[in-house]
């Protein structure tokens, strides 16, 4: 940036004799720039007009500046001048959306695109202006500062003071006297015991001067290694990369707090630095980071510091926003599989999350392929929902199959009562292989668990079905067996033959001789209709194959009596029983 | 230069452009190797390597350049021509043409000539020619003291162009210039301090998040005007305002350690960083009541124990302005290691094994100079400036790092800007300037004299260099230096006042 200076003034105001052709060329490259900057803000930086509008003004710049020379064009409040002769007025209806209005708004008087000017220095223009856009009093900068600040090659401005105009300089004619001379001599013995922040004075009164005769030129000289230490040092400056330093610092500052507000403003800090660490992926960093912080928040502390733990169980809270664990997703959806050394990272830090990370880390796992990353994040879930399960039962009633599936991965690592539920949730599912397998994990769980689920006898997958009553049948059960006697009492009508003949054979492995009147009414009843109802010939060859697999006396006298029947179709019945293999003594449906 | 102004006379084609800038961009490149050698032989001994390299460079740039029988180039208004065409400014050109114009103006010299027979100058013809240039700031006489040294030397490639009968408003633009510079110094310490004292205000108040766009928008001014003219920013940090201490010390250790930043090359955003950090370096003090930092005499251990939390409360109240995460963190760290002291002896007493970042070195240094030839309550005796430096130089490798204390005193001489010294003659007097000058213990001087009222009023500036036409003595000889307190004086009252 160009400072003001006597010279300048004249520069601008002085009007150079500008030919018709330049007036007009640096009106058409300003009309491309303004319309380039009409198209920023409507369109993506990536979106064909706008690239299109970047390169026409790049091109229109380069044609002007093969002709012409570099472009100096003078910002006024409501106008751009090139010499004395507008160019370009502001719109009188939006006057804030006209740039040349940012660039004087912020002070800037003049400014220049030279030869050479590229796309990237004006997208960076752009950016800047864009970024200033709102006027706003507290901010870090302005369009002024950060243009500054960019450095742009091939884009020179001046700009004028905005902010201190009306300033009263320090005037040195007013100073006040400084103090006496005797004063400052009493006083040199009374500084051997002073205040800490001041250099060490004792012993000062034999300090020599610099210009002493025994210090010698060759002393104060810089040599070559020293030399290139001092370009080292500005080299790593140049570069700054102090980040590990900068939270070591910054936690050294956090202990010494003592004030909630205080510390919660350090912590704060820490959790704008921690988001830049995710970004840069410096996880090493994060980690000792989160260790320390842990510790913190692990250490007994005083009683009236109380608050240092919720306000770092809120940090690490925070961290687990949704706005902010994007990045560390973002992260997980591109490590490598072969970075075993990031994997681990990662899966350490992620332990140091809250649960309310879990609903970003199960998509993760259906997007990567991977084992070791798809068994690194289901060990992270595993480890949160034992901290607070909640997000994991959100998750159960999303009806997403490919999701329920990777979810019962994570569920049968887990144990619990809640954990049962989200299973039992999950036994709801529209995919049949969701809910089969939530079922026998279950069921695998506690045989039991059978009554509970007895609801799916009806369930519409042949393979559920099967899987009810074969958990049923596992074990005698006066509930299970009330239960199959309920639904067997039902409505049969439309029911399948086999799913009929199942649920008898499961009664005759969980039930007693409570079945046994029921059961007989089925097969001896009514023998003259075999057309209807329970009459059917599958009904009474299910109520034979239970009374078989019940094996008691009272089953026996009953399929004695069938053996005997008059009606055919009871004696058939019967008969069935002999045939079957799968009713000879053992239940084999489970 | 035919070819140069052959293309001039040229049509405006692309090709006569392309064929100018392909030029300009020879001549930059021939000032920088000349401007570069300067400096490098400044600091080596001829057989260096990066003397021999600069050499090598700046032989090599005369051949690119020398398109016919001379090449010149020269100053005028500011501004510097290569036959007789302007170098357009750019801001890649814009330092180093400010130094060359600035190096050339200390001289008086208008420009150099270098005739084709520079092709084929030997190294050591180069290196004498360089030395003799740059030795001749410290001449009376330059123009004659280079002359006279080329003929003796028997070198003839090159020859000087002096600003021969200076026109009368020549002189008056420089005295223009120099006023200017030291308003604009006035100016942008002023703006400096009132946007601390707005910050400090508004952190105190708790008003939230503080925006710093006016701290940025003039330390950006200050780093600009410095890289022109550091000296001038140098004096105006021996400025003590007693009622104002911490806000005037804040400004101060900021122009110092910019001028230190300045002098090792840092890149001018870095320069503004360093500024912003060394200005915000003792914002934890606005935490520590009044009454114990002007306490005097001795301080109790909880009093002490606050002045001793100062670096830490600078970098956690820093937190507070409003700045990007990474700007804060670049900052952060010199304000929590500025009395770490460079064996890391200091304060906050923890365990701490990190060397000093540079910003914290640097500023560490600014600081304690500003601090030990300041008056405070509890420390009324003072040390005049050359001493500060000779107990700060002494203590290098312990509380100071060893290399910057040396930059540090190349900046400000041994005789530093402001330093009341006592001569040979009996007259008081104020070192005013030593421009060009490293290490001489003969800068310049202004004569103070003492009035009636018992005040002491800017006399004639005088060169130390100055010998007695008679017996070819030194006129006048320093013979002690105090600090200008001790004598009711304010050092910039008279720096800043006429030429």
């Amino acid at each position: 940036m160009q400072k003001e200076n006597s010279t300048e003034q004249q520069n601008i105001s002085t009007p150079k004799s500008l030919s018709a052709k330049e007036l007009q060329d640096a009106r058409q490259v300003i009309n491309i720039l303004l319309l380039a900057w009409k198209n920023y803000g409507l369109y993506p930086k990536d979106h064909t007009t706008s690239i299109k509008a970047f390169e026409n003004v790049i091109s229109a710049f380069d044609d002007f500046f093969t002709t012409h020379g570099d472009l100096r064009l003078s910002v006024e409040k409501d106008r751009l001048l090139c010499e004395s002769a507008s160019i370009h007025e502001v719109s009188t209806d939006s006057p804030t959306e006209d740039i040349i209005t940012l660039l004087y708004r912020d002070g800037i008087k003049w400014i220049e695109f030279q030869h050479g000017l590229t796309l990237d220095e004006l997208a960076s223009f752009f950016k800047i202006a864009h970024k200033y856009k709102m006027f706003a009093e507290e901010t870090e900068g302005d369009i002024v500062t950060a243009l500054m600040d960019a450095e742009l090659a091939h884009i020179d401005f001046k700009a004028i003071d905005i902010f201190w105009q009306d300033l009263l300089l320090v005037d040195f004619s007013q100073l006040a006297p400084p103090p006496s001379p005797e004063e400052a001599a009493s006083q040199f013995e009374k500084d051997q015991s002073q205040q800490p922040e001041a250099p060490d004075l004792k012993g000062t009164d034999n300090t020599i001067s610099i210009a002493d005769p025994s210090i010698s030129e060759a002393e104060l000289e810089i040599s070559y290694a020293e030399y290139e230490k001092l370009q080292q040092m500005v080299l790593e400056e140049e570069n700054w990369d102090n980040a590990e330093d900068v939270f070591e610092a910054l936690l050294v500052i956090l202990l010494r707090q003592t004030e909630p507000k205080n510390f919660a403003a350090v912590l704060n800090f820490i959790l704008e630095e921690a988001i830049v660490t995710i970004a840069l992926e410096k996880f090493n960093l994060l980690l000792k980071l989160f260790q320390s912080l842990q510790k913190l928040h692990s250490t007994k502390t005083s009683s009236n510091q109380t608050w240092v733990r919720p306000l770092i169980a809120r940090f690490f809270q925070d961290l687990s926003k949704p706005e902010v664990f994007h990045l560390i997703s973002e992260k997980l959806l591109m490590v490598p599989e072969s970075d075993t050394e990031k994997l681990k990272l990662l899966h350490q830090i992620l332990l140091y999350f809250s649960p309310e990370i879990i609903p970003f880390l199960v998509p993760v796992i259906m997007q990567r392929r991977s084992q070791e990353i798809q068994q690194m994040i289901t060990k992270v879930i595993e480890y949160q929902s034992q901290i607070d399960i909640g997000p994991l039962e959100k998750i159960a009633e999303e009806h997403n199959k490919e999701l329920g599936e990777k979810l019962l991965v994570i569920l049968n690592r887990l144990q619990g009562d809640r954990i049962n539920n989200i299973f039992f949730k999950m036994c709801e599912h529209p995919s049949d292989m969701v809910r089969r397998k939530a079922i026998k994990e279950l069921l695998t769980r506690d045989p039991l668990y059978a009554q509970k689920l007895f609801s799916l006898i009806d369930d519409s997958s042949e393979d559920i079905r099967t899987c009810i009553l074969a958990a049923a049948a596992k074990q005698k059960s006066t509930a299970l067996e009330n239960m199959l006697l309920n639904y067997l009492r039902g409505n049969f009508a439309q029911k399948d033959p086999t799913h009929i003949l199942a649920c008898y054979k499961t009664l005759g492995h969980c039930g007693s001789n409570r079945a046994v009147p029921f059961l007989r009414k089925i097969l001896l009843n009514q023998g003259w209709n075999s057309f209807i109802g329970s009459g059917k010939l599958i009904y009474r060859e299910g109520a034979a194959v239970a009374l078989t697999l019940l094996d008691t006396l009272e089953a026996k006298n009953v399929l004695q009596k069938a053996s005997e029947s008059k009606f055919k179709v009871i004696r058939k019945a019967f008969n069935g029983t002999v045939s079957r293999n799968d009713v000879s003594g053992e239940n084999t449906n489970g | 230069m035919e070819q140069c102004q052959e293309m001039m006379s040229l049509e405006k084609t692309p090709m006569a452009d392309a064929a100018k800038y392909r030029s300009y961009s020879q001549f930059e490149e021939f000032l920088h190797n000349f401007y570069s050698l300067i400096q490098t032989a400044r600091i080596h001994r001829d057989n260096h390597t990066l003397v021999i390299e600069g050499i090598e460079k700046f032989s090599e740039s005369i051949n690119r350049c020398m398109q016919n029988k001379s090449l010149t180039f020269k100053i005028s208004n500011d501004q510097l021509f290569v036959e007789d065409e302007r170098l357009p400014y750019n801001r890649t050109t814009k330092n180093l043409f400010d130094n060359i114009i600035r190096y050339f103006d200390i001289r008086s010299l208008e420009g150099l000539r270098l005739f084709e027979t520079s092709r084929h100058a030997s190294s050591k013809e180069i290196l004498t020619f360089l030395r003799l240039l740059d030795s001749s700031g410290q001449q009376p006489d330059p123009l004659t003291w280079v002359t006279n040294g080329l003929e003796t030397k028997n070198i003839h490639w090159v020859e000087i162009i002096n600003k021969s009968e200076k026109p009368q408003d020549d002189k008056e633009s420089s005295y223009k210039g120099k006023v200017e510079r030291r308003e604009r110094a006035r100016k942008d310490y002023s703006c400096v301090k009132a946007s601390f004292e707005e910050v400090a205000q508004k952190i105190k108040e708790e008003k939230g998040q503080v925006g710093i766009r006016k701290t940025v928008r003039v330390i950006q001014d200050v780093v600009t005007n410095l890289i022109e003219d550091d000296e001038v920013y140098s004096a105006i940090s021996t400025l003590r305002i007693f009622d104002d201490y911490t806000f005037t010390h804040s400004v101060n250790v900021a122009m110092l350690s910019m001028c230190i930043g300045r002098r090792i090359n840092l890149s001018r955003r870095t320069l503004v960083s360093l500024g912003i950090c060394a200005l915000f370096h003792d914002l934890g003090k606005i935490e520590i009541p009044y009454e114990v930092l002007h306490k005097e005499g001795q301080l109790d251990d909880s009093e002490l124990k606050l002045i001793e939390e100062h670096s830490l409360n600078s970098a956690r109240l820093m937190l507070k302005l409003r700045a990007s995460p990474d700007s804060k963190a670049r900052i952060l760290l010199p304000l929590f290691e500025h009395h770490l002291k460079y064996d890391l002896s200091g304060y906050p007493h923890i365990n701490w094994k990190k060397p000093l970042t540079l910003f914290g070195s640097i500023i560490a240094i600014a600081d304690a100079y500003d601090t030990l030839t300041s008056s405070r309550a509890y420390r009324k005796s003072l040390l005049s400036p050359d001493r500060a430096l000779g107990l700060m130089f002494n203590r290098a490798g312990k509380d100071y790092d060893p290399i910057l204390i040396k930059v540090f005193i190349n900046i400000l001489g041994v005789y530093p800007v402001g330093t009341l010294v006592k001569l040979a003659t009996d007259e008081l007097a104020l070192v005013v300037s030593s421009p060009g000058k490293k290490f001489t213990k003969k800068p310049f001087v202004c004569i103070l004299e003492k009035e009636i009222d018992g005040n002491y009023k800017k006399g004639k500036t005088i060169d130390l260099e100055e010998r007695d036409t008679k017996t070819g003595n030194y006129a006048r000889e320093i013979i002690e230096t105090y600090h200008p307190y001790t004598f009711g004086i304010h050092p910039v009252q008279h720096i800043f006042s006429g030429n």
